[in-house]
């Protein structure tokens, strides 16, 4: 029977696959179907095994025989008693014979199916005879999927059938159908569901999935486990645990849904912002804040070059034990995304959406009438709305994204191709971007090697928004027309009329004046693994990692600016920016599985080349406009004025790490982890390279013990703890995106300025920074516990986990004396930051009913900051630094921020307001505690005044379904802190200069309206800071499924999602979220530049054929 | 079983040969585009770069960290006032102006930091040189003895800036392998310290006219001469000794040529002028051009020193020009002379009212202009409105710059002003003259931006001697001496030059005539000091100071917090 299904399957499988497929495969691989050979199968029960004892259960024996022979038992615990015991004594048997010996008295048949022995009771009253019925149907999932692979049994017979690639099965009934047959029908991953058979010859069902989840396989560094093994901190996200968005970097799909994470965009309309990340806190004073993303287990994955659809899962390994396997990067956590891979049942799926951006959370400035009835400047007669100059809402884009898997047993591909054009809600920005990721499978038919091969090109080209432009609208004066009444096609020129240094017009900028990117990236790696023996197996990756970036800007000499400032000279530039990462791993995996223990030792070598290289000109005065960036030689303003307007760099990187771990645990009841990584890095001096990295866990699932009383309320506890060391050396020059912070311990010169010497230039050399022979590794102690638990029949699971990480040796620039140094600061390892937190994640069915189900999720996390230290052995200097320092508008150099000793990072270190005097002057109070103008205040009057770092984030997630609709409902909120409002500060009082355009705050009568007098404008205060806290409908999405709505579609889903859709705060400034919480100056934004926030609507349809 | 057995040992073999290889574990950095020190030295060239490094640096000490404006602000000549809300910057330039500046001020580390780091990086190339053969590099004894040398007074020239700032300040001799910052040497070993490094420098130093026309930028035999002037002249208030004698035999020696061949231009401004880099005024000097630096010219000094679109005016754009530094006022808010006796610059220039000095700043085309200051209206000829028009701020109203801080805007000259308020807090743009020192010429012409800066001055000399014989009695040789020079300032036969007995200069006389050569060249609070007039007179908008501890900067709080060793200076 089932030897008949896997060949029809089969022929199926080649008769589906399109010409497109067959093409694809044939390209890649050369080879279509391989014909499985299940010889060694079909051998298994051949095999003489040996096996005594007295008075085993039959529990233990079957586990002995699977460690013997290569194969699992799988059985109904319900209907065969595995507790009885009975005694056994062969030698030289075949296993068929053995299982015979022990199942036969019991009634019970054994059949062979892959890897697995099947037991089942034998039905005493079916008859070996003729097939009198037959039943058949479709199995789909609770969204009208189709399920292939679904065991389809009748209950107590060993009669069954495995469902097609289409999810239908048709099943055979020998004998007479009694009034009570049910058919079982059963999927990993899915709640089994019976129904009675009651003469029905077609019964179509949908699985409903399983709540449980312990036994997800969760990807760890270098390997899996199941969860219920898992005793290091790791939250897990599956594919449709994904938010829906649309917008750049795919990561944003999990913003907020893990505890912990901080994940903030600032800027999420602009098609090429990028999203910071942050996992329990800043980790570092200097050296990079993100964890470090590990894509189909390549360290250091790309994840700008990834489609959110090829997401199969992700997983955020928090904890330091967990971290500690790839512990030269782990101090920031890591994320490990696992690619969808190709299924042996041919499958088609598409995902197109489109997206519509609207500007919500406005900064509002004065209208033209309101402009001049407070006479805040000159009318030169034009009514512009500079925001709306600036920007066209609704701003669309969209995406389509088309994945085909198939394949055979031991070769399966799954290739995906994406395309999306966006469009930011200002005018220039824009990112069209088109990609593909292939992945393949190959086994070898006996099973002795596996390959594996990924590759993933992608192509963009992006026009760059310009946040000043958004600066610029709002200040302007909203009497200036957009364009030149005299000559509508010529820009108005509004500089030198009046209002700050710099003002432009930002909409000639955004239209006329070209900055963007052409990229490419082209990711590929490839693994080798080699079975040894069945539980020893050892593999080779490699990888590579290539981007060109290829920039391009000019401006026309038509520019205003360029008129005013630079005699209408055009100019243009163009950069190249090369970066390329190789990675080669070598690792070897053992397991035993020998009655009550389980052990797996890993071990393996790592060697990774980073590679940076680049080259830049520029030129003016150009011939023509016409010419733009692509004919710089013909710029003569490098011949007429001689200057320096050409560069090139390039650096290199090497990382070398061998690492081992072992996992041991004790009847699925104790547990034990342990692992090493010795790690070199070529950028710490020399007798600094390598770094040690431990990490050790234990976990305990308490409810395995016999003592724990079987409550029924309760399904599994587990109780864990780790410790981890892990490190940080993503470090490079200060902000030299294309710097890989190498040579930093060695003795370098470099050239500076040029000076004359006998009629002739030189460029001086010197040295390029203070030598510090003794950097090294940042490291981060990691400590965890946690609890995992799952309730009410599974209805509730969610963990609760405990954290302190000590950050140590922090990398960044440190103020030395000078002399002996040559420069103010080295690059030195001082410092040590505390955080500490509690997260709780929970997920939970909250009510299910017939067709309405509703589950809930919710995650939360507290964190605390702590900058112990300032200074080592080596290095003394202030226990303080101060931060975020505010440019522009008439007061630079203010700093808004102190990170000092024993304090939580994000302090607001400024003076302290005391009202406004009746002449609309800001009071503060001096460091006596007298009340003095704001003018008079001195740099010593400052104090803390507030904190920018929130105390708790979290989210909640809703999701009910009623039949084919669901609905999700998603909401985030940041608790406890402030929020510098840098805007009001600078043009939200009636104080800001004359010319300028001001928020309407200005003149509402509230508290910035009081401040009236230009002699405190500048004056840094906590009047300025408000409460951060928000909470935000982030994500609202409604869906439709529908049954295979035309032939050839299997089924269809539409959804449609709003984001960011309001937000509940008292913060007057704006969206709380355009001002970053993550890094060193939590809670400001240190200038008026900003994207403004958006709100999104999607449309989207997902089809499946 | 046999089979994986082979393949075990093989895959063993093989890991245990690739890992014992070197690479798999070498971690040595490869350099690309830079370059370690031990291998830098490679030809002459290579010496002349690593020989250039400090002077580059040099060039950017006359304004970066707040050296400039911490020279010229605490006096009586610029300000930096509250325009509008503008350059308030948390008060800085407030306590500057008020001397009530404290050691949490930015500025006192900066300028440390600044000069210690052309100290050290002078230090490390004369440690780099020191090592060389000459003969390697085609070099003969002598030239690298010139480079010892002139490293040598290099670093003296920063140590003199920075002894004059702090006063208790460490002397550094060597940098490599270094690991603190030195102890504080006592005014008289830093003294000592100069005195000695200058004279053993100077045989080995070339003169002016052995270097002809590619002198600039170079020390010299004149100009450690000089920087002997300096020291000596200011020696009362560096080590309260009278070294005025001293002062005037090196300044004697001088004009008799034994240092070089100097000479005063005859046109006032020619020592700024774009020819300024062979005029043999040019004691030392940084060199300049348009495309390479011209640091001069930037925001921290005159680039800032003038109305916001004073490119308009000027024709020359592709720079940027801001009302930070002005002249302090003579007048108050209803034009009425102020009685205080210090300050008021530009009314100082208007004793001699046929100074030609005193024209409004003017291009006149070919690489020439007249006039110093910008103040009045600014009119140009604006091409899109087809007529000439006069400047405005960038608040929208036009710019008519007066001798007066207040709150002027539009109102025009003459019109008496409600708003009676001049103080630093209460300015606009129209508030205090402008001083343009250095030509801006127009965008087209090639000469723009390329005057060099002149550090030292052979005026200086003759001004210091002047002094020397002043305060030594001899008024009448002082007079000739500051007639040598002033006399290019005035029309032929002018009455402003003094009379020859010197009967007309007193200390204030000498103060002024000082101020009035050597305006914004950064070293008005030296001469305040000298004359001890920097804390007690009153002028604009400052009452006299309760002592005079601040005629020695805080070495400030971030420096002192790296470098424990070094005391706090008294009074802060």
């Amino acid at each position: 029977m089932e030897k008949y299904q896997t060949l029809q399957g089969l022929i199926v499988t080649v008769i589906r696959l399109t010409v497109l497929q067959l093409f694809i495969i044939g390209v890649v691989s050369g080879a279509i179907i391989a014909a499985p050979a299940p010889t060694y199968e079909q051998n298994v029960l051949d095999k003489t095994i040996q096996i005594n004892s007295e008075g085993k259960k039959v529990k233990q024996i079957l586990s002995e025989i699977e460690t013997l022979v290569d194969i699992k038992f799988t059985y109904n615990p319900k209907s065969i008693d595995i507790n009885s015991e009975v005694s056994v004594n062969y030698s030289g048997m075949k296993l068929s014979e053995v299982l015979r010996e022990i199942f036969a008295p019991m009634g019970v048949e054994f059949r062979l199916a892959g890897d697995y022995i099947i037991l089942s009771k034998r039905a005493a009253n079916v008859e070996e005879a003729g097939i009198d019925h037959v039943v058949s149907g479709k199995v789909s999932d609770d969204e009208g999927v189709a399920l292939p692979g679904v065991n389809v049994v009748l209950k107590g017979t060993s009669t069954g059938v495995v469902t097609d690639a289409n999810g239908a099965y048709t099943l055979p009934i020998a004998g007479e159908l009694v009034p009570s047959a049910v058919l079982i029908f059963s999927f990993i991953g899915y709640a089994t569901q019976e129904e009675i058979v009651d003469n029905r010859s077609v019964i179509d069902v949908r699985l409903k999935a399983d709540v449980t989840s312990l036994n997800e396989v969760i990807v760890v560094g270098y390997g899996t486990q199941e969860k219920k093994d898992i005793t290091t901190t790791v939250t897990h996200l599956s594919g449709k645990d994904m938010l829906q968005f649309a917008g750049n970097g795919a990561l944003m799909a999990i913003q907020g849904k893990v505890a912990g994470l901080t994940i903030t965009n600032t800027a999420s309309a602009d098609p090429n912002s990028s999203p910071t990340f942050q996992l329990r806190g800043v980790s570092s004073r200097n050296a990079g804040l993100a964890p470090l993303f590990v894509i189909n287990g390549v360290p250091g994955g790309n994840i700008d070059n990834l489609n959110q659809n090829d997401i199969e899962s992700i997983d955020v390994l928090k904890g330091g034990a967990a971290s500690a396997i790839y512990g030269t990067r782990g101090s920031n956590g890591v994320i490990l995304i696992t690619t969808k891979k190709g299924t042996t049942l041919p499958q088609a799926f598409y995902d197109g959406y489109v997206s519509f951006n609207y500007l919500t959370n406005k900064l509002d400035v004065l209208s033209r009438d309101e402009f001049l009835a407070h006479d805040r400047g000159t009318d030169f007669g034009g009514n512009t709305n500079w925001l709306n100059a600036v920007t066209h809402t609704p701003a669309v884009s969209h995406k389509q994204t088309l994945q085909l898997s198939g394949g055979s047993d031991l070769t399966k591909y799954m290739i995906s191709f994406d395309y999306r054009d966006a469009k930011g809600v200002d005018l220039r920005s824009t990112k069209q971007e088109y990609g593909a990721r292939l992945n393949l499978n190959h086994k070898s038919s006996n099973n002795l090697y596996e390959v594996n091969v990924t590759m993933a090109p992608r192509f963009l080209k992006s026009n760059n928004a310009n946040n000043d432009a958004f600066t610029q609208s709002l200040f302007l004066n909203p009497t200036f027309p957009v364009y030149d009444p005299n000559s509508s096609a010529n820009y108005f020129n509004v500089i030198n009329k009046g209002g700050f240094d710099g003002a432009y017009n930002p909409t000639e900028d955004l239209k006329a004046v070209l900055s963007g990117t052409e990229g490419k990236y082209l990711d590929w790696n490839a693994s080798f693994k080699l079975n040894i023996l069945k539980n020893l197996y050892t593999q080779i990756n490699l990888a590579q990692q290539n981007s060109d970036f290829f920039d391009f800007g000019f401006t026309p000499s038509t520019n205003t600016r360029r008129i005013n400032g630079n005699g209408g000279r055009n100019t243009a530039d163009r950069a190249y920016k090369k970066r390329d990462q190789k990675v080669f791993e070598w690792i070897g995996n053992y397991s035993l599985d020998k009655g009550d223990h389980g052990l797996d030792v890993m071990g393996g070598y790592s060697y990774t080349y980073f590679n940076n290289s680049g080259l830049n000109a520029s030129n003016e005065q150009f011939p023509s406009d016409v010419l733009t960036y692509n004919n710089l030689g013909t710029g003569t303003w490098i011949l007429e004025s001689p200057q320096n307007r050409v560069g090139s760099y390039k650096n290199d990187a090497k990382l070398i790490a061998f690492f081992a771990r072992a996992n041991y645990d004790f009847r699925s009841k104790y547990y034990l982890s342990a692992s090493i990584r010795r790690e070199g890095s070529s950028k710490f001096g020399a007798g600094n390279k390598w770094g040690s990295f431990p990490g050790v866990s234990i976990g305990w699932r308490i409810i395995n013990e016999s003592f724990f009383p079987s409550v029924k309320v309760l399904n599994d506890l587990k109780l864990r703890a780790d410790f981890g060391v892990t490190g940080n050396q993503d470090f490079r020059r200060d902000g030299q995106s294309e710097d890989l912070g190498s040579y930093l311990s060695l003795d370098t010169y470099s050239g500076y300025g040029f000076y004359a010497y006998q009629n002739a230039y030189y460029q001086v050399w010197g040295p390029s920074q203070n030598i510090n022979r003794s950097l090294r590794w940042e490291k981060a102690e990691n400590l965890n516990i946690g609890l995992d638990f799952e309730l009410f029949d599974n209805k509730l699971s969610g963990s609760l986990n405990y954290f302190a990480r000590t950050n140590k040796d922090l990398l960044g620039n440190y103020n030395v004396p000078v002399p002996p140094n040559v420069q103010g600061s080295t690059y030195v390892n001082v410092g040590t930051m505390k955080n500490s937190g509690l997260e709780i994640q929970l997920d939970a069915q909250a009510y299910t009913s017939g067709k309405i189900r509703y589950s809930v999720s919710f995650a939360g996390a507290t964190n605390n900051n702590k900058f112990v230290s300032f200074s080592n052995d080596l290095y003394h200097g202030n226990n303080y630094q101060d931060m975020a320092g505010l440019g522009g508008m008439g007061s630079s150099g203010l700093s808004a921020q102190r990170l000092e000793e024993g304090k939580r990072i994000g302090g607001f270190y400024m003076l302290r307001s005391a009202g406004v005097d009746e002449d609309g002057r800001l009071l503060v109070y001096d460091k006596a505690g007298e009340v003095i103008p704001g003018n008079t205040a001195k740099a010593d009057d400052r104090q803390y005044v507030g904190n920018g770092l929130p105390k708790f984030t979290a989210s909640l997630g809703n999701n009910f379904s009623y039949g084919k609709f669901t609905l999700n409902v998603f909401m985030r909120g940041a608790f406890g802190y402030d929020l510098y409002n840098t805007t009001a500060y600078f043009i939200g009082t009636p104080a800001t200069q004359k010319g300028v355009n001001v928020l309407t705050s200005a003149y509402d009568g509230g508290k910035y309206a009081a401040l009236t007098n230009s002699e405190t404008y500048s004056s840094l205060s906590d009047y300025f800071l408000e409460k951060g806290d928000y909470v935000k409908i982030d994500n609202v999405t409604l869906s439709y499924t529908f049954d295979a709505p035309i032939k050839y579609i299997s089924s269809a889903r539409i959804y449609f999602t709003g984001r960011n859709l309001h937000t509940f705060t008292g913060y007057t400034g704006g969206d709380p979220e355009t001002v970053s919480v993550n890094g060193m100056t939590p809670g400001i934004n240190t200038s008026l530049s900003y994207y403004p926030s958006s709100l999104q609507l999607i449309a989207g349809l997902q089809l499946r054929f | 079983m046999k089979i994986t057995k082979i393949y075990i040992v093989r895959l063993a073999l093989g890991l245990s040969f690739v890992l014992s290889s070197n690479s798999c574990t070498d971690l040595d950095e490869k350099l690309y585009d830079r370059i370690t020190s031990d291998s830098f030295i490679q030809t002459k060239d290579d010496v002349i770069r690593d020989f250039l490094r400090s002077f580059e640096h040099g060039y950017w000490s006359i304004q970066g960290g707040g050296l400039y404006y911490a020279q010229e602000l605490p006096t009586d000549e610029l300000m930096t006032p509250n325009r509008d809300g503008d350059w308030f910057d948390g008060g800085l330039y407030q306590r500057i102006h008020y001397h009530t500046w404290t050691d949490q001020d930015n500025f006192t580390n900066d300028m440390w930091n600044a000069l210690y780091q052309g100290i050290s990086l002078a230090t490390n190339s004369l440690e780099d040189i020191t090592k060389i053969d000459p003969a390697r590099f085609g070099l003969t004894e002598a030239d690298k003895n010139d480079y010892i040398a002139e490293l040598r007074t290099l670093r003296a020239w920063y140590h003199l800036r920075a002894f004059d700032l702090y006063r208790n300040i460490p002397l550094v001799t060597k940098v490599k392998g270094e690991s603190f910052m030195p102890d504080q040497a006592t005014p008289q070993q830093v003294f000592e310290f100069l005195e000695k490094e200058l004279t053993e420098s100077i045989p080995d130093l070339p003169t002016r006219e052995a270097l002809g026309e590619s002198a600039i930028g170079r020390w010299t035999k004149g100009g450690a001469a000089a920087l002997l002037v300096r020291l000596y002249l200011n020696a009362k208030v560096y080590i309260d000794q009278d070294k005025f004698a001293e002062c005037a035999a090196i300044c004697e020696k001088f004009i008799e040529g034994k240092y070089g061949s100097y000479m005063l231009e005859d046109r006032w401004d020619a020592p700024f002028d774009y020819t300024n880099a062979t005029s043999p005024e040019m004691v030392f000097g940084f060199p300049s051009t348009f495309a390479r630096t011209h640091w001069h010219y930037s925001g921290d000094m005159f680039g800032w020193m003038a109305p916001h679109q004073a490119g308009k005016y000027f024709g020359l754009d592709g720079i940027s020009y801001n009302t930070r530094f002005a002249l302090q006022p003579g007048r108050d808010v209803d034009s009425v002379e102020y009685t205080f006796e210090m300050g008021k610059p530009f009314i100082k220039f208007h004793k001699y009212p046929d100074d030609l000095r005193l024209k409004k700043y003017r291009n006149l085309g070919n690489s020439t202009r007249e006039g110093m200051f910008l103040y009045g209206y600014l009119p140009y000829y604006d091409a899109t409105e087809g007529k000439t028009v006069n400047l405005k701020s960038n608040r929208g109203y036009t710019i008519f710059s007066r001798d007066q801080v207040g709150f002027f805007k539009d109102t025009p000259p003459g019109q008496p002003l409600a708003d009676k308020v001049s103080t630093m807090n209460h300015a606009d743009d129209n508030s205090g003259v402008w001083l343009v020192k250095y030509p801006f010429y127009p965008t087209a012409d090639i000469n723009k931006l390329a005057s060099a800066y002149a550090e030292i001055r052979y005026a200086e000399i003759y001004y210091s001697l002047a002094e020397c014989r002043y305060r030594a009695g001899d008024k009448a040789a002082a007079a000739n001496l500051l007639n040598a020079v002033r006399q290019r300032n005035y029309p032929d036969g002018s009455a402003s030059l003094y009379a020859t007995d010197g009967s007309q200069l007193t200390d204030l006389e000498m103060l002024d005539e000082w101020g009035r050569e050597f305006i914004g060249e950064g070293r008005r609070r030296t001469d305040l000091i000298r004359w001890n007039k920097f804390n007690t007179p009153a002028w604009w908008d400052k009452s006299p100071d309760a002592d005079d501890h601040t005629k020695i900067y805080p070495i400030g709080k971030n420096v002192r917090n790296l470098s424990p060793n070094l005391n706090p200076t008294p009074g802060y």
